[in-house]
């Protein structure tokens, strides 16, 4: 008995399960009536997100939105969470979002996006070339001056502002 | 059965409208922070889905990432200013952030 | 040159950063600095007008800057143009903003904004001398609007009191207005003639890419933003108000930048100017002119009758340029500088001795008290008044009105008819402040000469507001052809402008001199020799009429129904709508529903329409309910709506 060849298969598997597992966190994260469970639906949504930039060949950028975004941000927003918690008045404030208004309108763009995507042409190559180690050449990108050294140094001068000022602004004040 | 642009922007799609969701239905604060990093990332992943079935080269891998570093500046400076607005007042609940109405 | 041009950009640019970051802490807070930087640039445009007038060829460069159509289009460009007109220009906002800076040293000294206002003086004049070096109408908006600014910070200066904060206000507002028409006209230039570059605009013009009706749009908006910036009737309101700021800043307003600026444009513009368009600026020069005139005689406020006399002599410089003497246009526009410039420091050395009193009722007498500043601010007054001879004003004045009698001999009488009123009420001004007895004793007996530092720059102003119109001023600048060929107008022939050349003819001057004389004796004799009850039995039957002027014809009024009482109204009605309307027009209907429906139920047979019944007030009850909760949350209600709206917009878009 001969099995079918599968191997045509694969890449179109992986990237569906890749992108409703991405979707389907999206939207536990929309609903989940805990915010705690929003943030692990955002993790999840990361982590699907970080599958599908490897399937597009973009290993350095699956790579950094696993360290930022997993590994940084939402464990910002974890540790905001954790400290805007239970309080008296916020006993009893997210326990379903009221989704119905929100859910329409959400709807509705997706729908116009879908219309607006299917009505563009982006003359995009249909078979794109092997993917290569993006490592490299980002890095050159970044400090070569004809390409975007400037922007580099300016977005990690926005880093530090935004590091000075966020240590600034949650300062606690003793009155 | 290939997979080509037009899927990876409907997914980029989806991911923003959920983040659109989010942002909308959500009273919590942290919860609309959660919904605008939905949202760069489904234009993140936009960027990079355009640069693999672009003319080539690395823009717009380079472009996700300075989104990257904004979303992380965005994401620090907000909490930072929510925990200030809690200090204050004890809640993070945006529709009580009412007074510069009209 | 293009060293010199860098110069005189960059020197006070260097002071602006300097002095607004770091010059809290410099020694004597940093008005030596400025001082230093801006005298930097009047050596480098004394050098340039030098060169200029010796006869070297224009001088222009350019960068590419980017190029808005992603490659291979023709790029956007920032650049230098430095020809005649530049030249002069340059001279003269240079050495005005020089002396004021040097002037408000003492005049500002003690103030707790000391160095910033320092700051913001070099900052204007960076954004004036941008405009006029520009070579294209883009960079050139860059400097207007950022004149706009300076001059917002400025007159708000003192923005702790609500006077000059309102002021400031109005000064941008009503210029914003103004601005309008230049955006209008930089749109119309660009898609006709496809360039921002003066020289290509032209150029278009003469090739005939840009015709009717764009170039006419272009010349009226252009002249619309000139309108706004150089106070022109009916968007002159703002200059006079803009007298809260410190006087220093009035000089500089009223001399070398800003209201400079609009006339400097119409001079820029002229090759492009169709016939009608000149004939509006003329028309609205000539009004103006005549208009600020009377409102100038009945005003109490030594300053607000300056103000208004720069009103009037905008005008004389529109109908200048209107009449096709733009070279006299622009000739007055120097000429007005120096003797503006110097009688406006001239009233700050009088308010600052004065301890701040600017009523001059209150003054008088003064002459002897406070000899520098009177005699200078005499040499002033003759020079406005055009005394002939041997005022700068005088040759100016003159020019302008021999283009009028050339061209629209109507204008002329109009203008003719303004020399007099000029003369008149400054003439009133000068007798009231420095002549006679004094009025307030407290006041004269508290006046004193001001400093060195104030008097040095009222001396130099006065000799030039006397000699600018002699011999090398008077021959370059009252010779078209040097000017005129900068600008490529008679060397192509360009039709709108005509013969530049026109003739001095001698009843015309004799008639301005009549009229300058007349004015001044009758002046000094009404207001010097006149006793007061003789004084208020010639006035009396002009008491309406006077009240009229005193009231300024009424233009504030006549905004304040016309345009902000409809705008608090329409804010009113939608904060009534937001607060009342919204919510109450869900809940009442809710309610309405609600009762009267459940009121009809009892009434009919309850077990057959309970059920329908119940459930139509349920709906409404649903629907009530659900728009409340959209109200309730304020920030993602709004959210919602441009969401929802954008979503709409996006299928809509797709469907139709």
């Amino acid at each position: 008995m001969k099995l079918p060849d599968l191997t045509p298969y694969i890449a179109p598997a992986v990237f569906y399960g890749l992108a409703a597992f991405a979707v389907i966190s999206a939207i536990a994260a929309a609903t989940a009536p805990k915010i705690v469970h929003a943030a692990f639906g955002l993790m999840a949504a990361f982590f699907g997100v970080a599958g599908l930039y490897f399937m597009l060949g973009a290993d350095f950028v699956g790579l950094a939105q696993v360290i930022v975004y997993v590994g940084g941000i939402l464990v910002l927003l974890v540790f905001g969470i954790l400290m805007t918690g239970k309080t008296r008045s916020t006993l009893g404030l997210e326990e379903k979002p009221k989704l119905l208004i929100p859910a329409f309108v959400g709807g509705l763009f997706f729908f116009g996006l879908l219309l607006a995507l299917h009505g563009t042409d982006f003359a995009a190559r249909a078979v794109p070339p092997d993917p290569q180690p993006t490592t490299a050449p980002i890095g050159r990108a970044f400090l070569d001056p004809e390409q975007y050294l400037l922007p580099f140094e300016l977005s990690s001068m926005l880093l530090l502002a935004a590091l000075v000022g966020a240590a600034y602004l949650a300062r606690r004040r003793r009155t | 059965m290939t997979i080509g642009l037009m899927h990876y922007l409907v997914v980029g799609a989806a991911l923003f409208s959920a983040g659109l969701v989010t942002v909308l239905a959500r009273r919590n604060a942290v919860a609309i922070l959660i919904g605008i990093e939905l949202m760069l990332n489904a234009a993140n992943l936009n960027l990079v889905a355009f640069d693999r079935y672009g003319p080539g080269g690395v823009r717009g891998q380079v472009f996700a990432l300075f989104v990257l570093v904004i979303a992380a500046a965005e994401a620090a400076v907000a909490l930072a200013i929510l925990l200030n607005v809690f200090d204050a007042r004890d809640r993070i609940d945006v529709d009580a952030m009412t007074n510069l109405k009209g | 040159m293009l060293g010199l041009a860098l110069t005189i950009l960059g020197a006070p640019l260097v002071g602006f950063v300097i002095q607004f970051f770091l010059g809290r802490r410099l020694p004597g807070q940093g008005a030596w600095l400025t001082v230093a930087t801006i005298f930097a640039s009047f050596v480098s445009a004394v050098v340039i007008m030098a060169s200029q007038l010796g006869g070297a060829d224009p001088f222009h460069i350019s960068w590419a800057w980017f190029d808005p159509s992603g490659g291979g289009g023709t790029p956007w460009t920032v650049g230098i143009h430095i020809d005649g007109l530049t030249a002069v220009m340059l001279v003269v906002v240079t050495l005005v903003a020089f002396l004021v800076h040097l002037f408000s040293t003492s005049y500002m000294k003690g103030d707790p904004k000391y160095y910033l206002f320092f700051a913001w003086l070099q900052m204007f004049s960076v954004s004036m001398l941008v405009l006029v070096l520009a070579d294209n109408l883009l960079h050139l908006f860059m400097g207007w609007e950022l004149v706009g600014l300076c001059s917002y910070k400025l007159i708000g200066f003192w923005s702790e009191k609500p006077a000059p904060g309102n002021a400031a206000r109005k000064a941008f507002i009503t210029t914003r207005i103004g601005d309008l028409g230049m955006v209008v006209a930089i749109a119309a230039i660009y898609m006709t003639a496809g360039s921002f570059e003066f020289s290509k605009i032209f150029e278009a013009a003469r090739s005939g890419a840009l015709a009717d009706p764009w170039i006419t749009i272009a010349g009226f908006g252009l002249f619309f933003a000139a309108m706004g910036k150089s106070a022109q009737a009916p968007l002159h309101v703002w200059l006079p108000d803009a007298m809260e700021g410190p006087t220093p800043v009035s000089a500089l307003i009223h001399a070398a930048t800003m209201v400079a600026a609009g006339v400097y444009l119409i001079g820029r513009f002229m090759p492009i100017l169709t016939p009608d368009v000149l004939t509006v600026v003329a028309t609205v020069g000539a009004v103006t002119a005549v208009m600020a005139g009377f409102i100038a005689l009945a005003q109490d406020d030594i300053k607000k009758v300056l103000a208004y006399s720069t009103v009037s002599q905008l005008g004389y410089m529109f109908l200048g340029l209107g009449v096709g003497a733009w070279h006299a246009g622009l000739f007055h526009l120097t000429t007005h500088a120096f003797f503006k410039a110097l009688m406006f420091l001239g009233s700050g050395s009088v308010i600052h001795a004065c301890h701040h009193e600017q009523d001059m009722r209150k003054m008088g007498g003064l002459l002897k008290k406070m000899p520098i500043t009177g005699w200078t601010f005499l040499a002033g007054v003759l020079a406005i008044a055009g005394l002939p001879f041997i005022t700068a004003g005088f040759f100016s004045k003159d020019a302008i009105l021999a283009g009028a009698w050339h061209r629209l001999p109507f204008l002329y009488w109009m203008a003719l008819f303004g020399a007099v009123l000029t003369a008149f009420y400054m003439m009133r001004l000068f007798a009231m402040t420095f002549l006679g007895k004094p009025r307030d004793q407290h006041v004269h007996d508290h006046a004193h000469e001001s400093p060195a530092s104030m008097t040095i720059p009222l001396l130099i102003l006065g000799a030039l507001a006397i000699c600018a119109g002699w011999g090398a001023w008077h021959g370059i600048l009252l010779n078209p052809e040097i000017v005129a060929d900068a600008m490529g107008v008679t060397a192509t022939g360009f039709k709108t402008v005509g013969d530049l050349e026109f003739e001095h003819s001698g009843l015309v001057a004799a008639m301005a001199i009549t009229a300058g004389v007349l004015g001044l004796l009758g002046g000094l004799y009404v207001f010097r020799f006149m006793g007061g009850a003789a004084l208020d039995r010639l006035k009396r039957p002009f008491a309406g009429l006077e009240k009229v002027f005193h009231r300024k014809f009424g233009f504030d009024e006549l905004y304040r129904e016309i345009a902000m009482r409809p705008a608090y109204g329409l804010a009113k009605g939608f904060r009534v709508v937001d607060e009342k309307g919204v919510d109450g027009a869900v809940n009442v209907i809710g309610r309405f529903a609600r009762d009267t429906l459940a009121a009809l139920s009892g009434r009919t047979d309850r077990r057959v329409v309970d059920g329908a019944v119940h459930l139509v007030g349920w709906v409404p009850r649903v629907l009530g309910a659900g728009m409340n909760a959209l109200q309730s949350g304020r920030v993602r209600f709004y959210l919602s709506v441009s969401a929802g709206v954008l979503a709409l917009a996006l299928v809509l878009g797709r469907i139709l």
